[in-house]
Parts: structure tokens; C-alpha cells; sequence
């Protein structure tokens, strides 16, 4: 037997981190080993074909013939779908660009009737401002058709807590591509919800992992109509975290798993947690529950302030028939708050809204009334948060009140930054 | 007699598919039926979901006669109910009712629990409703006639999926088990009333024990619009399952311990994963559609179904700049050697051919030596169902 390893040949530091998933294959295509670029495979002299498959859909396969020797293929883009800088690679590589629509539903995102409404969005203003203690301080704007903002928020919404945040010392400008994306590094070691504001359209508010990049950018013409002129993503300090998070969007649930060492990211309590969540999130969807092993308990105790570590604790516990055991570590979510990542708030509530129809003769010991009590918190946000977006998003203007109302030109807004490097759409975007 | 297909006798102690097929039509309740409610929340008849059901049934019918199914076909339970634009169907099994489908569904439990082999099948089209955004309630026939819970008429996918799971009594209950919900959905102004309003249980669901099922959901949504369907009344999330069934979503299997050769088939990662990110766009655009896509349940590796042979692979060599394709020559190889040539000039261009799918090694070179342009050698891994190669020379 000789042994194959991998070397990734990508122009970041970032992506050259990563873990990727790679598909070893015999000439005639069958499958010989799923392995990650990290590992080193042993295998008996032949030729195969190593292919890695990254989320945005560029494809590298290369040919190794083992012989004698061990060998080392370098996993490198073709020129055609190399990125020609170092920042925007990660993007580049990670995000397909395919749309999804802002959220689910067939009606056109942008309302054309919004000059015609110009009373009713005052209430909603004050009631924003009523409901948002400390927000004082703020500059109220009025937001202009065409541009978009930002804002941010901390609190637990299950507790109905929500404050903004001041953007100016929250959110640092790293890279901008004037008229097409901007991107900003968040100074939050907690998880937090950045909106995005657009006239016409539903205001969204997605969950973020703690130090994230926020990129905002103007989408394609041709997509604006069902997803609204700008997007915004957001990437986890972790960069196999994001690979999983965007394989888990393109319906890649092997691949992700593939990739998946949560433990590793949790590694001497010094990982990264919400890493550590998102591969945890991976191996649940495919099922892995052996490769979780007991670990999920120290995600649940060591970080007392992550959502996610109840979500995937109770998950985790409600697929070995621990009902009751998971019961608790859901209901310890109104006290730590929306999970960051959707699969998180989706176990919850399917698990929670199994407890709570229950018939008393087949629920041994599971408190059916805290299961109901803490399903009724969850799902003012389960009803509209988006199935196919990784991260927990949801619309409203004011998180704590989540609907799909659309932002009106004459709705003051507090402490929003305007995005104005995206005022007009740069080449890229018009194309 | 919903029992259209039984071949339970025919195969003894050997594992088998059992398929519960539901097509819901007509509504009499819901606008434009019979005797519909004065607010029927806007929904009315749906012309294709009936057939698309019995579709998926022939599916399965001409899949278990080539051999493809994993285990063969032991039971297929149809419920249809047809609306008038599909009477050819009128009398094909019974009346998708909900007291059909709990009878229905309580069989076709009992004999998926006789082998963890088993493997489990539902297809559902027709109305939904929903309480979240994962959630599905499932509308049947008589939903909301008067006199009964709004509700009543109707059941969660939930219960279903939470009564197939092993548990007591189940414990060797079929471990692999594929879901398909091809629903409308609505979300009426009683939403937030749904939470409280019960459906109907099919299942008195106990807690389950260790969930080691492969019980992937395939579930498609449009917003409080009629199904979506083509010109041949089929909803076009039947037409995308059942194309990538045949191949469109094919894969590697692995090989075959006598001839060596590949095996070909579609898993459930597969199915996914081309749905997610390729097969329901592309309808979307064909039919102008916003129809929706969105998996659920638990996607353990598993097969769903095998291939005869590699699936054909839509490939399309696109030149940068343009000007090379006058000049360029292209071949596409295997271990064998070429199977695939053309001298220039490319017209059209760009090139597009249908090949199996497989590993090829692409050579771009050119007939006199310009400088301007590079030669270029790689492999491509082709995968259904479209594989886009830009070349870029220069």
C-alpha cells in the first residue's frame, strides 16, 4: 500500500485552511475513498482520479498514478475558475450566486405600491422606537429607495429582549468593489442579528456567529424581481465552517459531512464553538451519530451562551431515544436564544411539537407542558424563518415582532448605516 | 381497492418496496368544488396532482419490471382523487380520504415493519398546509367541510414520519424510508391559529428509540398558487423527481463484484443534491415557474434506485476568446482511448454533445503554432445532467 496526500493550491490563506471533502475514483468512476485534503490515504499502486467539488460548483480532478513511491497531488483551480485576487477567493469558490428568494413566497419581493401608503409606517416607527430601550442616542434616517442599510441588534428575542446596536464601533469596513459588494468585519464576541434594509422589500435579519465578515452586495439584475436588489452574507471566522454551511445550501449533505471534524474544532475547549455547531449540524443531517459521540454534551456545557449547543445537544439525545434528556437541553433555549444556524431552530421545534401532542400514556417522563411552553416561544420564529439559508434569518423591522412587512420610503429607521459604496451598480452587477 | 400492486406472496421472507401513493384533486369544499365553503382561504381544484401520483406509480411499476428498485415491489397503496380534468383516473384506487389514508397508511406500516430491509415510499400531491416553515399538513379530500375541525381533514407529515420511526413494537420497522411531499402550500390569515387547530393523526406516535433510519424528505412548496405543471399535466416537482429518478440525479454506485464494471444509480445525497442545486431551476426556467424545493428528515447514506447504465451527461465546451474555436482541436478520452474528436473549425460553437457519464481527459490544441493561444489537458469529471467546460486559451 502507498500513500496518497493532498496540497491545496489556492491563491488565500483561507481557502488554502480548509478541510475539503475529496472523491478518490478509479478510471472507470467507481468510488474507492471519500477522504478530506488533510488526510493521508493508503492505498494499493493503480491509477485514480481525485476530484474536489467546491460549493460554488468549479469542479478540480486530477490524475496520480501510485507506483512505488507515495505520492502528494496538488489540488489546484484551472485557470478558468481561478480568482484572479486574494480577497473575494473564499466568496469566489464558496458561494454559488444562485438565488433564493428573500423569502418563500411567489409574490414579486419589491412592492410597487409603496408611494401610495405614506401614514400607516409612522406607527410602526414608534412602536420600534417603544420597543427598543437605549436607542436614544441613534440618528433616526429615512430610508431612500434604491440604497440599501444596516443594522444590529443583541438580545435573546425569545425572551423578547432587543437592542440596537451602534454601527459605527460594530462594524469596520475591510473591502469594498465600489457598486457591487462591501465587505465589513463585525466586533462581537457573542452572536448578534444584522439587518439588511431595503425599500419595497421585507426587511432581513440574520443570525450571525460571533467576529463574522458581513458582505452586502447588489445581485444581478435578472435575480432582483424575486430576491431584492441586494443580499447579504455573512462568513464565520472559521473557514471550514462556511465550506460546510454553503455545501448544506447546494444540497451537498455528503460532502459537508465529509468535511465535518467537530470535534477538532472543539478541541481543549479553545475551538471555535459555533465551528464546532456547524459541523455538528452537518453530521446530524446525514445521520452520523456515531461520529458524534459523546462531545455534543461538552458543546452543551462549556458554552453556556450558544444557542446551537442545546439545538444539536437535544437533537443529538432525541436520535438515541433520550427523550427526556432532550427535552431539557431544548428548553434551555429561551434562556440562550435563537440558534444561529435554521437546523437548529427546525430540530427544536419538530422535537418539541412531537413532546407536546404526546398522549399521556406514551410520553414516560417528558414534561409535555414545558415542551409546549417552550414551542410557543420558538415559533414566532419558526413560521417565517427561511428553510434554505444556513444561517437563522426571519423578516420584520423590529426582530422582536418578526412579519413580512415591506420597508416603507417613510419609515424612519434608527441607527442604520446606509451602504453607499452600493448606491450605483458597479460594471459587474449590470452585467 | 387501493391496493393496486401486491406481490407480498410472490416474494416471501424477501425484503420488498412498499409504496403509499396520495393524488388529491378534488377539493368539493374548496373553491370551484361542489360544494364549497364561503371562504375556502383561496384555494380551489388542482388539475395535475392525481396524475402526477399515478405517474409516480408507473414509475415504480416500470422501475421494479427493469430490476432498478433495490428490493422488489412488494405493496403500492394508491388514494386518488381526481379532479374533473383528470377523470380518466375516476375510479383508480380509492378516494384519497382521510380515513382512507389512515386505514392505508396503518397497512402499509404493518408490512414495512416486518424487515429493517423493507423499504419505505410516499408520495403525496395535492394541497398543504403549513404551521412553520418545516412543517407539512397534508390536505385530503374533504378538507374543510363543514361540521369538522378546520383541520380535520387533514394530516401532518410529522405523525406520519413520528410512526414510521423504530420504536416499541417497531423495532425492525423498514430502515430506509423516502418521503415526497409535492404540496401547494397556503398560509391563510388563520395562520397563527394553526398551531392550536389539530390534524388528524394517522399514528398514536410513541417515542421513538435509537432513530437509525435513512428517512430523507423531498418536499416542494409553491405559494397559494394551483400546482405548477407542464404540458403534459404533471406537476413539475413529479417531473423533476421522476427525471432525476431516471437518471438525471445518477451516481457512482460503486462496482460490480463479477463484471468490474461501474454500477450506476441515485442515492438520496444525489437526489438532493441536484435538486438543490441544479434540476428545479432549470424547470423554473423552462416553465417560467417559481416552484420551490426544500429537504428534510434525516439523509443517512442510501440508494433509492440503480441504473442500467451510466447516465448521459450533457457536455458543452465553450472557447474564451470566441476566435479559438475556428482554430482548435478537441478530444475527449478514456483508458480506451478517444471517443469523441472534432477538427476545426468548432461550429457551433460553443460544442455541446451528449456523452455517459465518467472521467474524460480533454485536450484543446491547435493545428498551426500561435502563440496567441495555449493548449490545454484536463480531466473533467462529467456528471449528469449538465456539464459546462469553459476553455479559456488565451
Amino acid at each position: 500500500m502507498k500513500e496518497l496526500s493532498f496540497k491545496l493550491g489556492f491563491r488565500s490563506d483561507e481557502m488554502n485552511s480548509l478541510d475539503l471533502p475529496v472523491e478518490i475514483r478509479k478510471p472507470n468512476s467507481v468510488l474507492v475513498k471519500r477522504a478530506r485534503s488533510t488526510e493521508r490515504v493508503s492505498l494499493a499502486p493503480g491509477p485514480y482520479f481525485v476530484t474536489t467539488r467546491l460549493p460554488a460548483g468549479q469542479t478540480i480532478t486530477r490524475e496520480v498514478l501510485l507506483g512505488d513511491a507515495d505520492e502528494t497531488v496538488t489540488l489546484q483551480p484551472d485557470p478558468e475558475d481561478e480568482w484572479d485576487r486574494e480577497w473575494g477567493e473564499q466568496r469566489h469558490f464558496l458561494d454559488s450566486g444562485r438565488p433564493l428568494a428573500r423569502f418563500e413566497s411567489t409574490e414579486p419581493i419589491l412592492s410597487q405600491d409603496f408611494e401610495s401608503d405614506a401614514t400607516a409606517p409612522l406607527e410602526i416607527a414608534k412602536a420600534e422606537a417603544a420597543e427598543l430601550p437605549g436607542s436614544e442616542p441613534l440618528t433616526r434616517l429615512q430610508p431612500s429607495p434604491g440604497r440599501a442599510y444596516l443594522r444590529a441588534f443583541s438580545g435573546n428575542l425569545l425572551q423578547g429582549e432587543c437592542q440596537i446596536l451602534p454601527p459605527d464601533n460594530l462594524l469596520t469596513m475591510e473591502q469594498k468593489d465600489e457598486g457591487r459588494i462591501v465587505y465589513y468585519r463585525l466586533a462581537s464576541q457573542k452572536p448578534i442579528i444584522v439587518q439588511l434594509l431595503e425599500v419595497g422589500a421585507p426587511v432581513l435579519n440574520l443570525v450571525v456567529p460571533p467576529m463574522a465578515r458581513i458582505a452586502v452586495s447588489r445581485r444581478p439584475l435578472a435575480d432582483q424581481a424575486t430576491a431584492g436588489v441586494f443580499k447579504i452574507e455573512a462568513f464565520s471566522q472559521n473557514s471550514t465552517a462556511n465550506l460546510l454551511l454553503r455545501y448544506n445550501r447546494e444540497g451537498a449533505y455528503q460532502r459537508a459531512g465529509d468535511a465535518a471534524t467537530p470535534e477538532r474544532m472543539l478541541a481543549n475547549k479553545v475551538g471555535d464553538p459555533v465551528a464546532a455547531a456547524i459541523g455538528a449540524y452537518s453530521l446530524l443531517r446525514i445521520g452520523e451519530l456515531d461520529r458524534l459521540h459523546d462531545w455534543t454534551a461538552n458543546l452543551y456545557d462549556w458554552f453556556p451562551w450558544l444557542p446551537d449547543g442545546a439545538a444539536i445537544r437535544g437533537e443529538h439525545l432525541a436520535r438515541f431515544g433520550k427523550h427526556v434528556d432532550a427535552l431539557a437541553a431544548f428548553a434551555a433555549l429561551p434562556t440562550r436564544g435563537l440558534p444561529i444556524v435554521a437546523d437548529g431552530v427546525f430540530y427544536a421545534v419538530e422535537r418539541l411539537r412531537m413532546y407536546s401532542r404526546l398522549k399521556s400514556g406514551h410520553s414516560p417522563g417528558v414534561d409535555i407542558e414545558r415542551a409546549t411552553e417552550v414551542l410557543e416561544g420558538l415559533n414566532r420564529y419558526a413560521a417565517l424563518v427561511h428553510r434554505q439559508r444556513p444561517l437563522t434569518s426571519f423578516p420584520g423591522l423590529n426582530p422582536a415582532s418578526p412579519d413580512r412587512s415591506p420597508l416603507r420610503p417613510s419609515q424612519g429607521v434608527l441607527g442604520a448605516l446606509e451602504q453607499v459604496w452600493l448606491d450605483k451598480p458597479g460594471a459587474i452587477a449590470q452585467a | 381497492m387501493s391496493l393496486l400492486h401486491d406481490r407480498r406472496g410472490h416474494h416471501g421472507a424477501v425484503a420488498g418496496v412498499h409504496a403509499l401513493i396520495v393524488g388529491v384533486g378534488a377539493y368539493p369544499h374548496l373553491r370551484d368544488g361542489t360544494s364549497p365553503v364561503g371562504d375556502p382561504w383561496d384555494m380551489g381544484q388542482l388539475t395535475s396532482t392525481a396524475s402526477s401520483a399515478y405517474k409516480v406509480y408507473e414509475w415504480l411499476l416500470k422501475a421494479d419490471s427493469e430490476g432498478r428498485l433495490l428490493a422488489p415491489l412488494a405493496t403500492c397503496r394508491v388514494l386518488l382523487s381526481p379532479s374533473p380534468a383528470e377523470a380518466r383516473l375516476a375510479g383508480v384506487g380509492s378516494a384519497a380520504s382521510v380515513q382512507n389514508l389512515a386505514k392505508e397508511a396503518t397497512a402499509w406500516r404493518d408490512d414495512c415493519k416486518t424487515s429493517r430491509d423493507n423499504v419505505a415510499f410516499l408520495y403525496f400531491a395535492g394541497h398543504g398546509v403549513q404551521r412553520t416553515t418545516e412543517d407539512a399538513v397534508l390536505c385530503l379530500e374533504e378538507f374543510r367541510e363543514p361540521g369538522f375541525g378546520t383541520l380535520f381533514h387533514s394530516v401532518s407529515l410529522a405523525n406520519i414520519v413520528g410512526g414510521m420511526a423504530p420504536a416499541p413494537g417497531f423495532e425492525d420497522i423498514a430502515r430506509s424510508q423516502f418521503y415526497f411531499v409535492d404540496a401547494c402550500r397556503v398560509r391563510p390569515d388563520k395562520f397563527s391559529e394553526f398551531e392550536r387547530m389539530g390534524t388528524t393523526d394517522v399514528f398514536d406516535v410513541a417515542l421513538a428509540a435509537k432513530d437509525d433510519r435513512c428517512s430523507p424528505i423531498f418536499y416542494a412548496a409553491i405559494s397559494n398558487q394551483p400546482a405548477l405543471a407542464d404540458a403534459s399535466s404533471q406537476t413539475l416537482f413529479s417531473r423533476a423527481i421522476l427525471d432525476c429518478l431516471d437518471g438525471e440525479a445518477g451516481d457512482s454506485l460503486g462496482e460490480d463484484s463479477n463484471t468490474g464494471l461501474a454500477q450506476w444509480g441515485i442515492t438520496v445525497n444525489s437526489l438532493n443534491e441536484q435538486l438543490s442545486s441544479y434540476k428545479i431551476d432549470q424547470l423554473n426556467r423552462e416553465f417560467q415557474a417559481q416552484q420551490t424545493y426544500a429537504p428534510g428528515g434525516q439523509f443517512r447514506p442510501g440508494t433509492i434506485c440503480r441504473l442500467a447504465a451510466a447516465p448521459t451527461v450533457h457536455f458543452e465546451v465553450e472557447m474564451t476568446p470566441a476566435a479559438a474555436s475556428q482554430s482548435c482541436r478537441l478530444v475527449l478520452s478514456q483508458t480506451n482511448g478517444p471517443v469523441y474528436q472534432v477538427s476545426p473549425p468548432m461550429n457551433p460553437h460553443p460544442h455541446q454533445v451528449d456523452l455517459p457519464a465518467g472521467i474524460y481527459h480533454l485536450e484543446i490544441t491547435f493545428d498551426s503554432a500561435d502563440p496567441t493561444y495555449r493548449q490545454v489537458k484536463k480531466f473533467c469529471d462529467l456528471k449528469p445532467v449538465n456539464f459546462r467546460q469553459g476553455v479559456r486559451v488565451a
